[in-house]
């Protein structure tokens, strides 16, 4: 059936924050022939055949779709002669959130809230981690919003954070994709830093003359 | 029914508190996205509209959901919190707390199932 030949195909989608739908195939077990993509959007009168297709070696790979909100997917991969595999589903169960921009630190004592602009869609889970230069691992908060509270650091030291963006799975199902991590941010003290550098106590070499 | 007044917020948290593992467990590790063409809701009261009928009205080769545990929290959701909602007779001797003799889950029940799935994980993300 269906699932069979998704398995051949090594079908796979992902929804880019709800701005592009890529679909991409592989077509190599169908001798390299140039596979068609039709869709239709539950928003869309009429189905249509991919106008932005993807190449790999001078064969059709993949589609990029526009997408525009939360909706169904309806989509059909063909060959010159079969029918291969036809398949709907809701695109935001590939959803991909784009990762948090403009992290914003806010310390109070011994505990810092990190915020930056919640995405426009619900049921996503904001993930904060952070360690200081003393620290091999990451230690992870979560919220519902983008309004994360740690507590229990010490604002003498510094600290590297980074935040990224994950679905609910009661909401969006099993097949998500976690954002990218943000870039890395510093903070010592209260105050942004370029890096954590540790403070070389001793200079390497000592004169003696 | 219309379900236009009901409180979605609570509906949606008896969703993620009891009725989401209930479905789940009911899919024994089959995902809903393996059975295709999922039903579409537009908005919360539509979904709701859809998810009572799928739950609680038998269809050709699935006559039994509305004993499951999922219905019996979607039913208790509905009536608490959509006003005039007299809700569905299910006799709590029916109601199934441990899945005892089990009647085969038939996989016309997995797909009725899967499209449950999707519609409350729609109704979560919208209400």
């Amino acid at each position: 059936g269906d699932w069979a030949l998704e398995g051949a195909l090594q079908l796979q989608i992902i929804n880019f924050n709800f701005e592009v739908v890529q679909v991409t195939w592989n077509a190599s077990k169908f001798s390299g022939t140039n596979l068609t993509f039709l869709y239709k959007l539950s928003s869309d009168k009429t189905s249509s055949q991919c106008s932005n297709y993807i190449f790999q070696q001078s064969h059709t790979a993949g589609c990029l779709l526009e997408a525009k909100k939360d909706e169904i997917l309806c989509f059909s991969i063909k060959n010159e002669t079969h029918l291969l595999l036809t398949k709907c589903q809701w695109i935001s169960a590939y959803l991909k959130p784009s990762s948090p921009k403009d992290l914003n630190f806010q310390w109070h004592q011994e505990a810092i809230t990190v915020t930056c602009s919640d995405l426009p869609y619900k049921r996503l889970l904001y993930e904060i981690q952070y360690k200081s230069m003393f620290d091999t691992e990451w230690q992870s908060k979560e919220g519902e919003t983008c309004n994360v509270t740690t507590d229990g650091l010490d604002a003498e030291k510094c600290y590297f954070f980074r935040a990224r963006v994950k679905t609910m799975e009661s909401s969006y199902g099993p097949d998500t994709y976690p954002s990218d991590w943000s870039e890395v941010t510093h903070q010592q003290r209260g105050e942004l830093r370029d890096s954590c550098q540790e403070r070389k106590l001793f200079p390497k070499f000592i004169l003696i003359s | 029914y219309n379900f236009t007044d009901c409180d979605f917020e609570k509906i949606r948290k008896k969703y993620q508190e009891v009725i989401y593992q209930a479905l789940e467990k009911y899919m024994n590790g089959i995902k809903s996205t393996e059975f295709n063409n999922p039903i579409y809701c537009e908005d919360p009261p539509d979904c709701l509209t859809k998810i009572e009928r799928i739950t609680f009205y038998p269809t050709h080769g699935c006559t039994s959901l509305a004993k499951e545990i999922f219905a019996v929290g979607t039913n208790a959701a509905l009536t608490l919190q959509c006003p005039g909602y007299s809700g569905m007779q299910i006799n709590n001797t029916q109601a199934k707390k441990k899945r005892k003799k089990r009647e085969v889950t038939t996989n016309k029940c997995r797909k009725q199932v899967a499209y449950l799935i999707e519609l409350w994980r729609r109704f979560s993300r919208i209400s």
